[in-house]
């Protein structure tokens, strides 16, 4: 086991370096002067804007910047922002509570209605209960979460007064963002545990349990789920991946202050380092969440325990 | 004796998306205490739907008990609440399953999966009692260190082991009634031999009554007490299994008794085959569901269905009986048939000279390595087949035989180049298929296809039967499309199916028209060499038979080198001119076909030969069943790979590994010490 973790970290390791690549070059090539943006051309001598271009570093090769770069990532320094000079990573860490927040809020909900949905729909195979739930998996699916976020602001804050419609302090201010992308992750869980459990429940072995006089119940939940589930676990890690990704529409939509927030903000703003290094941060959350699933799904199903143990004991 | 389980007129029906389908109709049976009977018939005859309303377990497939009652010690089961149905599921009747690999939950251990049942039945049991008790039970059933297997989960064992494992699940809470759908099916004959002794040991032991599902009727003649025969949802005849097989009362259970293939098959005769296949639930034809493949047909038959009728205390349904009995035991009409389709064989049985080899292996060896990776070398392998030599004659039947993980398979795979040996050579009319660059050996693939065992995974759903077909002849790219449309209707016809197949997808066809299909496919390029690997073992017996003689006719015809590779003994025994067993990937025995069964001499063989049970149920004895399971092929023991479970084994056996010598014309074995 120790040895599939090490290799899984490696592997995670260049996945963060070949990304960080990939996320320097696009920004590099990327039209657009930095310094350009930073100031008014008007306003300064051509001597004046070559100056903070050394500065900034921006005149020298691209190989020298690229290293550079790396560098001080590697010291842990992910550069400062063009706007306000503010360093990169302790501003993300300051904004990180609120996007974590609502990126296990929503997987709480995406998780529990998926998982109920999902489960409901597969046992009333083809019934009206499995027609409706398809009907709403299907628009968790398909509406773009600023516009059912928007939705969800104008009943429960606008009409209803429930809730708050923007704001990261208190509890009260997570509700709406949390369904919004709960919602869209509970689409995609509801189709793949009821695709899963249809093909778990058509499994010769759902009759052994039957035919031993267990009832539904324990075929259901003891033995069919924990069955689909297996699939399932991998795309956890793609969940992941999901609700950060939402968080950026999420946090602008009701005005959050994550770390979504932050890097649309430096998108508009041409805030090349805090970009880069929002990017950078979030694959390596990403990659550390998925090689935590790829180990536990070891875990979880014994027949891959099995194929690394017999690895290990000389059995193919 | 009274009767523990009285099915009495029932009928089934299955909600389908296009209305309901009734598949069972008017069955009625019963089993007494302490009797085994047999549900024999082949696939789509309803015996597996009847086993399973048994328990009422068609309930979660939408089916349901339309008409009848099933009383279970006087319990009618048809009318209980479902409620109710729990405390009887496992408790007063239990299950045994055909594929014992998907039958277990893969995510929980063998153990957990054994005290469920237990517990469930028994509420005041401790999981400590409960963990006895499945411990005690995997010990009756014959499973070494019964703690260790408790702690496995399903994919750790093998399939014999699983069938034990889940035979220790069924009994765990004595039941009265064991239920066995096609319990042997899946496992090697050795295997089902072992398994079926087991159950007959069982059965005396715990007093139950045992409800055998089974397309086999030479299990059936091993166990059975009492026969009953179904085709298309009904009891066609049921009698005591001496009777049945003495003397069938109805054409079908008499044409299914001629289409086995026995040890005393005579090669020089076609097989007999039923004609055409088991009609579906949806378009049952009138008056007796069998008459269009019967030879006795008569006016009545196709327009009124004949009753189950009592004859001295059995059953037949058939308006023809009387004259069936007259007749005796084989009817002039099946007579004729047999006699119009048998061709004289060659009169060489051994066709080519035998120095005209068209195919030949030397020293082939096979490894799959594993355990290679990133961090460490390699660190064994797999023998799938070790230093093997043969040649196959030009216009020879080779069979070749073995359990599974004898390496058969992998050696038919090598022979065509799909896989490269480890070490050796395939030389094919003389040139040597390793050495020839790829595109030469694309072309030598022409003369070399094959038959796969699923006739449903073999074909693409997709594809039209005219496409499936004519690819080689695409591929090959030999023919334009008028050609070609041509060449297949008359591979077509050549195969027996008829033109309109043309244009249809094979999802409208039986599994014996697939194959046939996969057949036509492979004669397409007019090989010269042909591998069908258990080609006919996925097929019911009558189909069987009829796939047999096509390929035999095929044969002739076409002058055709074919190694058949089957596990079904009596059936290559039938096909083959030579015969050569294989045990975790050494040739242990060739000869002759007839000699390899008369004067059979590796002790392998022997234990291969008594394990087939044989469909007369006189001929039953305890032949020396060989005991255990093949070891692992990527630990074989040393010296003779056999001697591990060889009766006849000595210190010399574990030392020195036997060669193949030569003990007779044609005849070579590997042992030390040969019986016979």
């Amino acid at each position: 086991m120790a040895k599939v973790i090490a290799v899984r970290l490696l592997s995670c390791l260049a996945v963060v370096a070949g990304s960080s690549v990939l996320v320097f070059c696009i920004l590099y090539v990327l039209p657009g002067d930095v310094v350009m943006n930073m100031i008014d051309p008007s306003s300064m001598s051509p001597e004046a804007i070559a100056n903070l271009r050394h500065e900034l570093g921006v005149d020298r090769p691209f190989y020298e910047q690229f290293l550079h770069y790396f560098r001080e990532v590697l010291r842990g320094d992910f550069g400062k922002s063009l706007v306000n000079s503010e360093p990169v990573l302790p501003k993300i860490f300051a904004h990180l509570p609120a996007t974590l927040e609502l990126a296990i809020s929503a997987s709480f909900v995406s998780l529990t209605v998926g998982l109920a949905l999902g489960v409901l729909s597969a046992v009333h195979r083809n019934k009206p209960i499995d027609i409706a739930v398809r009907i709403v998996a299907l628009f968790g699916i398909s509406m773009p979460t600023f516009w059912s976020g928007i939705l969800l602001i104008l009943i429960f804050s606008v009409f209803l007064g429930w809730f708050p419609a923007m704001g990261s302090n208190g509890w009260n201010t997570l509700v709406l963002p949390a369904l919004t992308l709960g919602m869209l992750g509970a689409g995609f869980i509801v189709r793949m545990v009821r695709n899963s459990m249809l093909e778990v429940l058509g499994e010769p072995f759902i009759t052994t349990l039957r035919a031993k006089g267990l009832a539904e119940r324990a075929v259901l939940y003891r033995h069919a789920l924990r069955n689909a589930l297996i699939p399932g676990v991998t795309m956890m890690g793609i969940l992941a991946g999901e609700m950060l990704a939402g968080t950026v529409v999420i946090e602008t939509v009701f005005s959050r202050q994550g770390i979504g927030r932050i890097i649309a903000d430096a998108i508009m703003a041409k805030d090349l380092p805090v970009v880069q290094g929002v990017v950078l941060f979030t694959a390596i959350v990403y990659v550390i969440v998925n090689a935590l699933v790829d180990i536990s799904y070891a875990y979880i199903d014994p027949r891959i325990r099995r194929l690394h143990n017999d690895r290990r004991s000389g059995w193919a | 004796m009274s009767q523990l389980l009285e099915i009495d007129r029932v009928s089934i029906r299955f909600a389908t998306g296009r209305g309901d389908l009734q598949v069972v109709s008017d069955v009625s049976f019963s089993i007494a205490a302490g009797e085994t009977v047999c549900l024999a018939g082949e696939s789509g005859s309803g015996k597996t739907v009847v086993s399973k309303a048994v328990m009422r377990l068609i309930d979660d497939e939408n089916g349901k008990i339309s008409s009848g009652s099933i009383k279970l010690n006087g319990t009618d089961i048809a009318a209980l609440p479902r409620q109710e149905l729990r405390s009887i599921r496992g408790k007063k009747a239990a299950m045994i399953f055909q594929e014992p690999m998907t039958a277990f939950d893969p995510v929980f251990t063998i153990g957990r999966q054994i005290t469920e049942t237990i517990r469930r039945h028994d509420r005041r049991i401790t999981p400590n009692e409960a963990h006895q008790r499945a411990v005690e039970m995997l010990r009756r059933v014959g499973i070494s260190e019964p703690e260790q297997r408790l702690k496995q989960y399903p994919g750790e064992l093998s399939g014999g082991m699983l069938q034990r494992a889940m035979i220790a699940m069924a009994l765990s809470c004595r039941p009265e009634l064991l239920i066995a759908d096609e319990p042997t099916t899946a496992l090697d004959v050795t295997i089902q031999a072992q398994i079926l002794q087991l159950l007959q040991e069982l059965k005396n032991e715990f007093n139950m009554s045992i409800l055998l599902i089974t397309h086999d009727l030479g299990v059936a003649a091993k166990i059975a007490d009492r026969i009953v025969v179904m085709y298309a949802g009904q009891v066609i005849e049921q009698a005591s299994t001496a009777e049945l097989f003495a003397r069938p009362h109805h054409p079908y259970t008499q044409g299914l008794l001629q289409s086995i293939t026995t040890m005393d098959s005579d090669r020089s005769q076609r097989l007999f085959a039923i004609p055409g296949s088991i009609p579906g639930h949806a378009d049952l034809p009138d008056g007796c569901r069998f008459h269009p493949r019967c030879p006795y047909v008569s006016e009545k038959c196709r327009s009124e269905a004949p009753p189950l009728k009592d004859w001295g205390g059995r059953q037949a349904a058939c308006w023809h009986t009387d004259r069936l009995i007259a007749r005796g035991e084989r009817p002039p009409a099946f007579e004729a048939a047999a006699a119009a389709s048998s061709t004289p064989e060659p009169a060489d049985a051994s066709a080519g000279l035998p120095d005209d080899v068209l195919i030949e292996l030397r020293r082939v060896t096979k490894h799959y390595p594993f355990g290679r990776s990133v961090f460490s070398r390699k660190k064994g392998a797999v023998q799938a087949v070790e230093d093997v030599s043969l040649a196959i004659r030009r216009g020879e039947t080779f069979g070749l035989v073995g359990e599974s993980g004898s390496g058969k398979s992998t050696l038919g795979r090598v022979l065509l180049h799909l896989e490269r040996p480890t070490s050796g050579s395939v030389l094919f009319e003389g040139r040597e298929l390793g050495a020839l660059s790829p595109a030469k050996l694309r072309e030598e693939r022409k003369h070399m296809q094959m038959i796969f065992q699923d006739p449903y995974g073999s074909v693409d759903p997709r594809w039209k039967i005219g496409d499936i077909v004519g690819e080689p002849l695409s591929v090959h790219g030999r023919a334009g499309a008028r050609e070609k449309k041509e060449a297949v209707l008359e591979l077509l016809s050549l195969v027996g199916l008829s033109p309109a197949a043309y244009d249809r997808y094979p999802h409208e066809f039986s599994g014996g028209q697939r194959q046939r299909i996969a057949i036509a496919r492979a004669v397409a390029l007019r090989p010269k060499f042909l591998l069908a690997d258990e080609a006919v073992s996925a097929l019911d017996v009558s189909v069987q038979a009829q796939i047999v003689n096509l390929l035999s006719d095929l044969q002739r015809r076409l002058n055709l080198t074919i190694l058949f590779i089957g596990h079904g003994l009596n059936v290559v025994r039938y096909v083959s001119d030579r015969i050569g067993v294989m045990y975790l990937g050494k040739l242990v025995e060739i000869a002759p076909g007839e000699r390899l069964f008369r004067r059979p001499a590796h002790h392998y063989t022997r234990a291969l030969i008594a394990s087939i049970p044989t469909p007369v149920p006189e001929r039953q004895q305890d032949l020396g069943v060989i005991h255990g399971e093949i070891p692992s092929p990527a630990h074989p023991p040393s010296g003779c790979r056999f001697r591990t479970r060889c009766p006849a084994a000595t210190a010399r056996c574990a030392l020195e590994p036997p060669e193949l010598r030569e003990i007779g014309p044609g005849h070579f074995v590997a042992c030390h010490d040969p019986a016979g």
